[in-house]
């Protein structure tokens, strides 16, 4: 250990070599490269933290650059966890990093932190957030959560003691908020966030401090504001007034919208995958090459629910109606109504000087 | 009546971030009247705060209080 690397930190009084050293022996496991598991896995490598364990099934995409900054324009197709080791390896000699290029599931899930002294929940999945929380109360290990929505943030130390997710939220079956680049966020709220998760992490290892338990902060970071909600220790139990369709209800259904330009994005990287929701007769024919009709949605094959299908039409309504269906169908999917329609895409397309028409 | 701070998805879906509801008793009936005046909040998983403490659908809502509704984020 290179002490001159760690002085700042260690002559902090209540860090010390002693606090260094937890430090150094410690093992944090990162679920969600993108984001928060950037800053905060750059921010722990750089304590000296001495194991690391990247978990994230996504590879790097251009729209991902504003905000995930150990990525650089050459990483672009690459798994996050491998670049992201690559770089963390090479800036900062006394981690060790493993990278899993795998989605979190319930039979790697225990296997992954059944040695971790803290688990950060960096994902922006809802399922595997409450897959963490469960597990990480079954086993007694720190939950380090963030999470974000536009320009406001949550963040949270869960334990089974003094409380968790659960125990916040009676969850059922909250849709939650798409991807970061469909809801749209500014890189900073993600590195503000990532790094009070990498602050919190530190603080339960190296015991300096006082622990972010038994409290939910939520932040506006537009508005300037912060709210600090204590947790239960207990689980309470929500009962639905009944299933609400979107019929029953006296207003619209919310429905996300992308631009042409964001559409365009995620197709590029692979995130998402475009359908048109005309009939096949109407015309201008869309310009990208793998565009999909409604029946590859409708025909059981539940390959799309590993991205965002944006549903285009003429004018962006039909789309904003195949969304509310496709939302109702698959509760998990992610979906979004493509503005302006399949004319605004081709517009794009062409823009780009990127025609993708034979 | 009783002033209801909304976070995020339900801000949106209300057009703005206070809420004015008639009194009630109980968390349970504050969240039966709030999804009866916006339906759609039956789509979204909130936690109900009472003077900044996470309570559960039996806890009584006395006086003046500031209560907050606040759904899970997903982004990351």
């Amino acid at each position: 250990m290179d002490e001159l690397r760690y002085m700042a930190q260690t002559s902090l009084p209540g860090f010390g070599e002693e606090g260094q050293l937890k430090l150094l022996n410690a093992h944090v496991v990162i679920v969600g490269m993108g984001g928060l598991g950037c800053p905060a896995s750059q921010y722990l490598a750089a304590a000296g933290v001495g194991r690391l364990t990247l978990v994230d099934h996504d590879v790097v995409g251009v729209s991902n650059l504003h905000r995930q900054l150990l990525f650089d324009i050459r990483d672009v197709g690459q798994h996050k966890v491998a670049a992201a080791a690559r770089e963390l390896e090479c800036r900062y000699p006394d981690v060790r990093v493993r990278s899993v290029a795998e989605r979190i599931s319930e039979s790697t899930v225990r296997t992954l932190i059944s040695d971790a002294d803290v688990v950060l929940d960096a994902t922006d999945d809802i399922e595997a957030t409450l897959l963490l929380n469960d597990v990480c109360c079954e086993t007694h290990t720190p939950l380090v959560y963030g999470s974000i929505y536009r320009g406001s943030a949550q963040l949270a130390v869960f334990t089974a003691d003094d409380g968790d997710f659960r125990a916040a939220f009676p969850v059922g079956s909250s849709r939650g908020s798409v991807a970061c680049s469909l809801d749209g966020v500014l890189g900073p709220v993600t590195g503000i966030v990532g790094c009070y998760m990498a602050l919190e992490t530190i603080k339960l290892l190296a015991g300096i401090g006082k622990p972010r338990t038994g409290v939910l902060s939520a932040f506006d970071l537009l508005g300037n504001n912060q709210f600090d909600l204590a947790l239960p220790k207990t689980h309470h139990v929500v009962e639905k007034q009944h299933i609400v369709e979107s019929k029953q209800l006296g207003t619209e259904l919310e429905v996300d919208h992308v631009t042409p330009r964001e559409a365009l994005q995620l197709l590029d990287d692979g995130e998402a995958v475009l359908v048109d929701v005309r009939q096949v007769i109407e015309q201008p024919r869309s310009l990208w090459e793998n565009t999909l009709l409604m029946e590859s949605v409708n025909d059981g094959n539940r390959d799309h629910l590993n991205k965002v299908v944006v549903f285009g039409c003429a004018q962006g309504k039909r789309s904003a109606t195949a969304c509310k269906d496709y939302s109702k169908r698959y509760p998990e999917g992610r979906c979004a109504s493509l503005i302006g329609g399949i004319p605004a895409l081709n517009a794009e397309i062409k823009a780009r000087g990127c025609s993708h028409e034979d | 009546m009783l002033t209801v701070m909304l976070f995020a998805q339900l801000a949106e879906i209300h057009g703005e971030p206070m809420m004015s509801v008639p009194r009630v008793e109980t968390v349970k009936q504050l969240r039966q009247s709030v999804q009866s005046l916006q339906p759609a909040f039956g789509l979204v998983d909130f936690a109900v705060a009472v003077n900044r403490v996470i309570v559960g659908p039996e806890h009584i809502i006395e006086g003046e209080c500031e209560i907050a509704l606040l759904p899970p984020f997903s982004g990351g």
